[in-house]
C-alpha cells in the first residue's frame, strides 16, 4: 500500500513540476541570437562548455557557456571556426565547483535551465539566461599540447640562420669602425 | 620623365625596414617571457622562432642594404609603407605556428588588424589560446596604436633627415616637440604612463567583478592596451560582453575616448593647458558628430524596440556608438544582436560614426575630427560668402592649440583624404555585394576595416572569400597610414616598372 502511495505521489509531483515549470526549449546560442524575440521570457535549456572565469557578483555568478563545435570535441582539437556562446547568471547557491575552459583545458560541460532574456533591463540590456538549475554533465579535462618535431626543426633552422647573420653583421660593424 | 629608383634607393628602404623588423623581434620577447612564466612551452617555441626570424631578416636587411646615402622624403614614406607589410609578415609567424589559423593569410590578417588597431580577427577557438599569444595580440595592438615607426624612431633610429617623413607616413603629421625623435619618445612617455595607471585601475575593477588576481591583472593589461590604442581586440571571444559588468564598460569607455584624442592635445594638457580641451576643434567636432549619430541610433532602437530602459540604452547604445566613433571596436553586445535586432538605421548611423573616426595624430582611423571640422567650417564660410557683399573679405578660423586660419590647400588636402576613404569604402562594399552580402552589411564591414574600427556584422570570418580577406588587409593598411605612404610606395613601384 505504502509503495503504491509513494508511486502515486511521485507521479503527481512530476505532473505538478511539469505544469508549473512549463516546457523548456533546448536551444543553441546561434538560435537565441537569431530568434531572440521568439524566446524572450521563455524557459530554455542550454548546454555547453564553461569558459574563462566564474565571476561571482551580488546577484549571482556569471558564467559564459560556449556551445560551439569545440565544446563537443575530444582531446584533439580541430579548427572549426569562431567560438560562440551565451552568458548565464546562476544563483550562488546552485554553483558548486566548476572548472572553466582555457588554454590546455577543456572546461566542464554543463546543462542550464532558466529564463532567456533578449535584453534584460535588470542587467543593462544583456542578452542572457537567468538560470534556475545547473548540472555538470561532463567534467573538464586537460588537453595535450604536444610540440611537433617540425616546430623544433624550424627553431633550429632559424637559430642557425640568426647566428650566421649576426656574426656577419658584427664583423661588418667592426670593419666599418676600423 | 620618371626616374627609375637606383640600387641606393632600395638600400635605404631596406636598411630602415631592417631596423623596424628588429624592433618587432624585440617586442616578441614580451609574449616569450609570458609563455615562460605560465609554462606554455609550445607557445614559447612559437615566439622563439618568431624572434629568431625577426633578427635574421632584420639584421640581414641591414647587412645587405648598408649605404651612406641620406634618407629623403620619398624614402621615408616608402619605408613606412613597406616596413608595415614586412613587419606584419614576420609578426604573423607565431600566430600561424599557434595552430589557431587555417592559413597563413588568416594569421597575416590578424596581425595587420592588430598593428592597424582594427580589431577584426580570424583567429579560431580564441577562448582556448595561450596567455602568450593573447599577450602578443594585445602588444601588437598597443604598439601599432603608437606606431611601429614611432617605436623605431624612439629607440632604434638616430637622427636622420627622412625620419620626419617616416613619422608622417604613419598618419601622424604633428610634432609634440621640435625634434621628431623627441616627439616619438614623448608619445611613449604619455602612453606608458597611461598604461601603468590604467592597468592598475582595470586590475582592481576586474578583481572586484570576480576574476582571480592573476586573470584580473592579465585582462586588465590587455583590455587597457586594446582600449587605449582604440584596438578592439579582447582576450575572450565575447569581447567586453564577456564581463557582464557596467563598471568595466564605463572604465574602458573612458580609456578609449581618452586614447582617441590627439597626442598634441594630450601634451598640451600635460603641460598645464587644460582649457584646450573645451576649445579644440577636434573635441567640438567629435561632440557634435557623436551626438548626431547617437541620436540616430536611439531613434532606431526606439523603432525596433530592441532595448528598453536608460541603463540599457547607455550600456549598449552609447557604448557602441562611442566605440565606433573612436574607431575602437570593443563591444558590449552579444554577437549578432546588432544585425538581428537593431535594424539598418542603427547600422547606418554606426557606419557614419566609424567613417568620421577620432582625432588626428592619435591611435584612431577614419576621416578624423580635424578634417571634418575644416570641411564644415569651410562649408559655412562658402555660404557666408554668398550672403556678404562681393567686396567683403572672409576667412574661417579653427582652434587647435592656437587659432589658425583655414587655407585653401588645407581644405583641398582634407577633401582628397575624404574622397580616398569614401572610394575605398565603396570598393569594399561593392566587393561584398558581389559575394551576395546585403549592401548595408557589406558597407558596414568595409568601413569597419578601412577606418580600422573592427566592429563586425559577421562577414569577417575564417571562411569568408579570399578576395575579401585580401581587400580588408589592404584597406586596414591604407586606412591606418592614411594613403600618403601607400601612394608613395605605389609610385615607387611604378617608377621601377616605367622609369628610365
Amino acid at each position: 500500500m505504502s509503495r503504491l502511495l509513494r508511486a502515486i505521489s511521485f507521479c503527481v509531483l512530476i505532473v505538478i513540476m511539469f505544469c508549473f515549470s512549463g516546457p523548456a526549449w533546448a536551444v543553441g546560442s546561434k538560435q537565441l541570437a537569431k530568434d531572440a524575440k521568439k524566446y524572450d521570457g521563455k524557459v530554455v535549456t542550454f548546454t555547453g562548455e564553461v569558459i574563462g572565469d566564474t565571476m561571482e557578483r551580488k546577484d549571482g555568478v556569471w558564467l559564459n557557456i560556449n556551445d560551439d563545435p569545440y565544446s563537443r570535441q575530444g582531446r584533439v582539437r580541430h579548427l572549426a571556426g569562431f567560438n560562440h556562446g551565451q552568458g548565464v547568471l546562476v544563483p550562488k547557491k546552485l554553483v558548486g565547483k566548476i572548472a572553466a575552459g582555457r588554454y590546455g583545458f577543456r572546461g566542464d560541460i554543463v546543462r542550464v535551465r532558466g529564463v532567456f532574456h533578449a535584453n534584460s533591463p535588470k542587467q543593462g540590456g544583456d542578452m542572457m539566461i537567468s538560470a534556475t538549475s545547473i548540472h555538470i554533465i561532463k567534467t573538464g579535462f586537460a588537453m595535450p599540447l604536444p610540440i611537433s618535431a617540425r616546430k623544433i626543426s624550424l627553431a633550429f633552422f632559424w637559430l642557425l640562420a640568426a647566428m650566421i647573420v649576426l656574426i656577419l653583421w658584427t664583423w661588418r660593424q667592426r670593419r666599418a669602425k676600423h | 620623365m620618371i626616374r627609375k629608383p637606383k640600387l641606393d634607393d632600395w638600400k635605404i628602404v631596406g636598411f630602415y625596414t631592417g631596423k623596424i623588423i628588429v624592433g618587432i623581434g624585440l617586442l616578441m620577447t614580451i609574449p616569450l617571457v609570458t609563455g615562460i612564466v605560465f609554462r606554455e612551452w609550445s607557445a614559447v617555441i612559437d615566439f622563439f622562432i618568431g624572434i629568431l626570424a625577426a633578427l635574421t631578416v632584420g639584421f640581414g636587411f641591414q647587412l645587405v642594404c648598408q649605404t651612406k646615402r641620406e634618407m629623403n622624403w620619398m624614402h621615408g614614406l616608402v619605408t613606412t609603407a613597406f616596413s608595415w607589410l614586412v613587419a606584419t609578415f614576420i609578426g604573423a609567424m607565431p600566430h600561424f605556428l599557434s595552430g589557431h589559423f587555417s592559413t597563413f593569410l588568416d594569421a597575416y590578417f590578424d596581425l595587420m588588424s592588430g598593428f592597424t588597431t582594427t580589431g577584426l580577427y580570424l583567429i579560431q577557438d580564441l577562448d582556448h589560446v595561450s596567455n602568450a599569444l593573447n599577450m602578443w595580440r594585445h602588444v601588437v595592438s598597443y604598439a601599432g596604436g603608437q606606431g611601429i615607426i614611432v617605436i623605431a624612431l624612439a629607440f632604434l633610429i638616430r637622427g636622420t633627415s627622412g625620419a620626419f617623413m617616416m613619422y608622417v607616413g604613419e598618419g601622424k603629421d604633428e610634432k609634440l616637440l621640435p625634434n621628431v625623435i623627441q616627439t616619438a619618445r614623448a608619445i611613449w612617455v604619455v602612453s606608458l604612463t597611461y598604461l601603468f595607471f590604467g592597468t592598475i585601475i582595470l586590475t582592481v575593477v576586474n578583481y572586484s567583478e570576480g576574476l582571480n588576481p592573476v586573470r584580473s591583472f592579465l585582462h586588465g593589461l590587455w583590455i587597457f592596451m586594446s582600449a587605449w590604442s582604440t584596438g578592439g581586440f579582447a582576450p575572450q571571444s565575447l569581447n567586453i560582453f564577456y564581463y557582464h559588468s557596467f563598471t568595466i564598460e564605463i572604465v574602458t569607455m573612458i580609456i578609449f575616448i581618452i586614447g582617441s584624442l590627439n597626442f598634441v592635445l594630450h601634451w598640451s594638457v600635460w603641460n598645464g593647458k587644460p582649457r584646450e580641451i573645451y576649445r579644440n576643434i577636434e573635441i567640438v567636432s567629435f561632440t557634435i558628430t557623436l551626438s548626431i549619430t547617437l541620436g540616430l541610433v536611439l531613434i532606431a532602437l526606439m523603432q525596433t524596440e530592441a532595448l528598453s530602459g536608460v541603463t540599457s540604452l547607455f550600456r549598449k547604445g552609447f557604448y557602441l556608438v562611442a566605440s565606433a566613433h573612436t574607431g575602437t571596436g570593443l563591444t558590449s553586445l552579444n554577437g549578432a544582436q546588432l544585425v538581428r535586432s537593431w535594424g539598418p538605421l542603427a547600422m547606418l548611423a554606426i557606419t557614419i560614426a566609424m567613417t568620421i573616426g577620432g582625432s588626428a595624430a592619435s591611435t584612431c582611423g577614419g576621416i578624423k575630427g580635424m578634417r571634418v571640422g575644416i570641411i564644415a567650417k569651410n562649408f559655412v564660410g562658402e555660404i557666408r560668402r554668398f550672403v556678404l557683399p562681393e567686396s567683403a573679405i572672409t576667412f574661417q578660423r579653427i582652434h587647435h592649440i592656437k587659432n589658425r586660419i583655414i587655407e585653401d590647400k588645407q581644405v583641398r588636402a582634407a577633401m582628397l583624404i575624404v574622397i580616398a576613404f569614401v572610394t575605398m569604402h565603396l570598393g569594399g562594399a561593392v566587393l561584398g555585394v558581389l559575394y551576395r552580402y546585403p549592401f548595408v552589411q557589406a558597407l558596414f564591414e568595409s568601413v569597419s576595416a578601412g577606418t580600422t574600427t573592427g566592429l563586425s556584422v559577421g562577414i569577417t570570418n575564417p571562411s569568408m572569400p579570399l578576395a575579401l580577406k585580401s581587400y580588408y588587409i589592404l584597406a586596414m593598411w591604407a586606412g591606418r597610414l592614411e594613403f600618403m605612404a601607400v601612394f608613395a610606395l605605389a609610385g615607387f613601384l611604378f617608377a621601377v616598372a616605367r622609369g628610365k
